[in-house]
C-alpha cells in the first residue's frame, strides 16, 4: 500500500471514531503497514495540520490516538455546544483518584490510612464517573476490593497511559501545548 | 481550598483544628459546634451554591461531632492487644509528607483534567443520543442546581400541610427515584412542578427533590427549559442507556 494512501485511510478512521483508537487496530486495518510505519503516518499527520494551522490535531491518549479540536479553540465550540466548563472532580475526590492512580492496586483501607479519612462518598464518586473500577480482590481477611483507574480516567485526564502520569517525587505538568500534539514514543 | 474557623480556644484552618482533637491536643468540649456551624452557614449565603467548595468542611465538621458524641459516652474497657501503637514523631512526618504529596499531585491531575477539556471530539454518535444538534435558539437550556433549588423553595413555601412528629420514614430517596423513573420511563417528560401537590408533607417533598436530583446525577433524567423563564421540564435520557 502506498503511504500517502495509508495516511489516509488512518485520518478518515481517526475522523469517523470518536474513541481513542488503539495503533493495534490500525494495524488491523491497514494491513501492509507495520506499527512503526503508522506511527510514522500519525507524526506526519500531525506535522501537516501544525504546519498549515489546522483546527484539530491527533492527541495519543488512553492507548489509543484520536482526533481533537485546538485547545485554544474551546471557547468557540463551547458556546457551540452551549456546554459550560466540563464537570469539575471535587478536591476530596481528586485526591483519593491521586492515591489510587499512583497506588494501584489498592483497597479502601489502605486508602483511607493514606488520607485520614473515610472515602466511602468520594470513591463511590469516582466509580460513577467511571475513573475507577474494583479490579479485584485482596488475599487478606475479609478479601477487599482493590481499586484502579480505568481507560476512561486516561481519557478524561489526557494521559497515554498511567506510565505517563507525573512523577511522585517532584511533580511538573507537562507544556499544555506539547501535550496536545501527539509524539509517540518509539 | 483553604477553610478558616475562629472559636475561642482555637482560631485557624479546619483541619488542623481536627487532626488537633483527634490527638487530644484539644479539649474538644471547649469548642462550640454551634459557632462553627453558624460560620459555615454564613460562608454559604455569602459565598452562593458551589457544592465542592461548601462539601469540603462538612466530613471535618462530622468528625468533631462524632469526637465530641464518643467524648460523652463512658469508655469502653480496653482491650490491651488492640491498643493502637502510639505513632512515633518520625512515622507521623513521613505519612504527613506522603498526604502532601499526594495533594500536590491531586492539584496536578485536576489541571491536566480542565487541560484535556479544552480539546473536544466528535460526539459518540450511537453512545450518546443526547442533544440533537438543532439551530442554537430552540435549543432547550439546561437548569443549574441553583435554580432548581429556587424553584424548589418555591414549592415549599406553599406547604399547607402542618409537621407532624416523625415515626418512621414513610418515603425514602430510593422509593422515590424507582417512582420517578418509572414515571419517566411512561411519559418520557413531565413539569417540575408536576411533581409535588401542596397536599404532601414537607419530608415528601424534600425526599422527592433528592430524588430527583439522584437521577439527573445519575444521567437518567435531566432538567430543561424551553426557553428563559419559561417551566422547568423534567426530561428522561434513558433511551439508548440500555442498550
Amino acid at each position: 500500500m502506498e503511504e500517502a494512501q495509508g495516511k489516509r485511510i488512518i485520518e478518515a478512521i481517526l475522523f469517523v471514531l470518536s474513541q481513542p483508537v488503539a495503533l493495534k487496530r490500525l494495524q488491523e486495518v491497514l494491513e501492509a503497514l507495520d506499527a512503526a510505519t503508522i506511527r510514522r503516518l500519525i507524526q506526519t499527520l500531525n506535522d501537516e495540520y501544525l504546519t498549515s494551522g489546522r483546527a484539530f490535531c491527533i492527541q495519543e491518549v488512553a492507548g489509543g490516538y484520536q482526533l481533537v479540536t485546538h485547545q485554544q479553540l474551546a471557547p468557540w465550540i463551547r458556546r457551540t455546544l452551549q456546554t459550560h466548563k466540563p464537570d469539575a472532580v471535587s478536591t476530596a475526590a481528586l485526591e483519593t483518584l491521586a492515591i489510587i492512580a499512583y497506588r494501584q492496586p489498592i483497597t479502601k483501607a489502605e486508602i483511607e490510612a493514606i488520607r485520614g479519612v473515610d472515602v466511602t462518598a468520594s470513591l463511590e464518586t469516582l466509580v460513577e464517573r467511571r475513573f475507577v473500577r474494583a479490579a479485584g480482590r485482596k488475599d487478606s481477611p475479609g478479601r477487599p476490593f482493590l481499586y484502579g483507574t480505568t481507560t476512561e480516567f486516561l481519557r478524561h485526564f489526557g494521559l497515554k497511559s498511567i506510565e505517563a502520569l507525573p512523577p511522585m517525587a517532584q511533580p511538573a505538568i507537562p507544556e499544555p501545548d506539547e501535550s496536545a500534539v501527539a509524539a509517540p514514543a518509539d | 481550598m483553604r477553610y478558616d474557623v475562629d472559636t475561642d480556644v482555637y482560631e485557624g484552618p479546619l483541619p488542623l483544628l481536627v487532626e488537633l482533637s483527634k490527638q487530644r491536643l484539644i479539649d474538644v468540649f471547649l469548642i462550640k459546634l454551634v459557632d462553627l456551624t453558624q460560620q459555615y452557614l454564613l460562608r454559604i449565603k455569602a459565598a452562593g451554591v458551589d457544592i465542592n467548595t461548601l462539601s469540603e468542611p462538612l466530613p471535618l465538621l462530622g468528625t468533631l461531632l462524632a469526637l465530641k458524641a464518643r467524648g460523652l459516652l463512658p469508655e469502653p474497657p480496653r482491650i490491651a492487644e488492640d491498643d493502637e501503637v502510639p505513632i512515633s514523631l518520625e512515622e507521623l512526618e513521613r505519612r504527613l509528607k506522603e498526604y502532601e504529596q499526594f495533594k500536590t499531585v491531586a492539584q496536578l491531575l485536576s489541571e491536566l483534567h480542565a487541560l484535556q477539556h479544552q480539546h473536544f471530539t466528535r460526539p459518540a454518535t450511537e453512545l450518546s443520543p443526547e442533544e440533537p444538534q438543532t439551530a442554537a435558539s430552540d435549543v432547550p437550556c439546561e437548569v443549574s442546581l441553583t435554580d432548581l433549588m429556587g424553584a424548589f423553595s418555591k414549592v415549599l413555601s406553599k406547604v399547607t400541610a402542618p409537621v407532624y412528629e416523625v415515626r418512621e420514614e414513610p418515603w425514602t430517596v430510593e422509593m422515590k427515584v424507582q417512582e420517578l423513573r418509572v414515571l419517566l420511563a411512561v411519559k418520557r417528560q413531565l413539569n417540575f412542578l408536576e411533581l409535588f401537590t401542596i397536599e404532601q408533607s414537607p419530608l415528601e417533598l424534600v425526599v422527592t427533590f433528592l430524588a430527583l436530583l439522584e437521577l439527573m446525577r445519575q444521567r437518567v433524567a435531566r432538567a430543561i427549559q424551553e426557553r428563559p423563564f419559561a417551566e422547568i421540564v423534567i426530561a428522561s435520557l434513558e433511551q439508548g442507556k440500555e442498550s
